[in-house]
């Protein structure tokens, strides 16, 4: 055992963790295997057959979207839409509330011109090149 | 004995404890909004030495991700440090698109979006040029829009982890070529790309990190400052924004399968930009383990500007490291402040 993990006196040393063992070994490998899945996947039946996949998804998630709305509707419920709608105009109004907010900023410091630090600074010695 | 579903909730507690810890502490470098613009907005982070360097810098965040990562937290904020070392710094934060803003282009970004804020930073700081930092696709943005204004007032263009060549972005390209994804059908499907799809993009790219990420934090869950780093960086990775949708399928088409930037054939307001047009000092700080934009993708940018005064650095670590990290901290920011700090006099 290394002097660094010889454990306080009075104390015995933690038992060894077979499952933190086996996370330390997956942890250490990941980007291995990461690169090799993504080898893998840039081969070009797999990438057409992943990006088929992704295309049917749209396709599945559009119709079923749709299909829920019709029934979110007939039960007086908010849909997907009705949510995002609502997110977007809660958008606008935070962007108007920052054009208000920058244009005060801008009257501030149009008043406060000499309190800009100087633009004078030069570079320490030892960054020059 | 305690019940697992008092374990479980008492674990739930301690967990939404340390995010809400966390969000207090993100992004805390003094700030001011000085300019907004639909979603846009420009941020002057306010001075903190006596004197600054005469040349303002203005940073462009990608438009997928959420600007925080320049401001971690406390001690691990790149913004802080460049306010620190001198510099008056401004950030774009691109903001959430919203249906509305689907038709936004590329060329609304580089010839439109951009430009009003390098007005608007001249105009607060009263200086006439402007150093610009690009990360990511907002390092797209920077290099093509110096291309399109090589006699504008652009002072120094610096780069982090900027792809350039679509042919080095293996994976995405095989998953748009051929019969495979069809970002014209994403496109007109969602109106923007939602995050979800910016998320999965991003997981896929390197599918195992995240199950890596978790096993990683149990073996240190005794540890609360790992506990918090870590939960810091999967935040953000998982606080991904949606892709404009016309913009998208414009990098898709003319970029990633169409590899034209490199090419000298990718268009702006109706110009082909060419990156050899591009004179002012250029420095491009790119990841050795980047998944996200591989070296393949974004190797060839200091090579075709035609800077006189260019250079690239290659940095140990992944895409995230190059602008978060303890790395970041010690050795790649100090670098990067030298080497602005000599070209912003």
């Amino acid at each position: 055992m290394k002097p660094a993990d010889t454990p306080p006196a009075g104390k015995t040393p933690a038992p060894m963790d077979p499952l933190k063992a086996w996370r330390d070994w997956f942890v250490q490998n990941e980007r291995q295997w990461s690169e090799s899945l993504t080898q893998i996947l840039k081969s070009e039946p797999v990438a057409r057959t992943v990006g088929q996949e992704i295309n049917a998804s749209l396709y599945r998630q559009q119709m079923m979207t749709q299909g829920m709305a019709t029934s979110l509707q007939s039960m007086n419920v908010p849909t997907r839409d009705d949510m995002i709608a609502l997110g977007e105009r809660i958008g606008q109004l935070e962007d108007a509330v920052a054009r208000i907010e920058a244009l005060l900023v801008r009257m501030r410091s149009a008043k406060e011109v000499n309190a800009k630090p100087a633009r004078t600074r030069k570079p320490a010695a030892k960054a020059r090149s | 004995m305690t019940p697992w579903s008092d374990v479980f909730a008492s674990r739930r507690a301690d967990l939404a404890a340390v995010e809400q810890e966390m969000a207090r502490e993100t992004a805390t470098t003094p700030k001011e909004l000085v300019y907004a613009r639909g979603t846009l907005r420009l941020y002057r982070y306010l001075p903190q030495t006596p004197d600054v360097y005469r040349v303002p810098l203005l940073i462009v965040m990608s438009l997928v991700s959420k600007p925080y990562i320049f401001d971690l937290t406390p001690g691990q904020s790149f913004v802080e440090h460049l306010v620190r070392a001198g510099f008056e710094v401004y950030l774009i934060d691109w903001g959430l698109p919203r249906a509305e803003h689907r038709g936004l282009t590329i060329d609304d970004y580089v010839a439109d979006l951009l430009p009003d804020c390098i007005e608007q930073v001249r105009a607060t700081s009263a200086v006439e040029d402007v150093t610009m930092l690009g990360y990511c696709l907002g390092g797209i943005f920077t290099t093509l829009y110096a291309a399109l204004e090589p006699a504008g007032p652009l002072k120094n263009l610096l780069l982090i982890a900027t792809p350039i060549n679509g042919e080095g972005m293996e994976l995405q390209r095989a998953l748009l070529t051929g019969q495979g994804l069809d970002p014209d059908l994403i496109v007109d499907t969602f109106g923007n790309v939602p995050a979800s799809m910016i998320e999965g993009a991003f997981q896929i790219l390197r599918p195992l990190q995240k199950a890596s990420g978790q096993l990683s934090l149990l073996n240190n869950a005794s540890d609360p400052d790992f506990v918090k780093a870590h939960l810091r960086i999967v935040r953000w990775g998982a606080d991904a924004l949606p892709f404009p949708g016309e913009a998208f399928r414009r990098l898709a088409h003319d970029f990633v399968k169409g590899n034209k930037i490199v090419r000298g054939e990718f268009e702006v307001r109706g110009r082909k930009l060419k990156l050899g047009s591009i004179k002012v000092p250029v420095l491009h700080v790119l990841a050795e383990h980047d998944h996200v934009v591989p070296a393949a993708a974004s190797r060839d940018l200091v090579r075709l500007v035609g800077s006189a005064d260019k250079d690239e650095w290659v940095i140990k670590g992944g895409h995230v490291s190059l602008v978060a990290g303890v790395g970041a901290v010690t050795r790649t920011w100090p670098r990067i402040v030298d080497w602005l700090a000599t070209r912003s006099v």
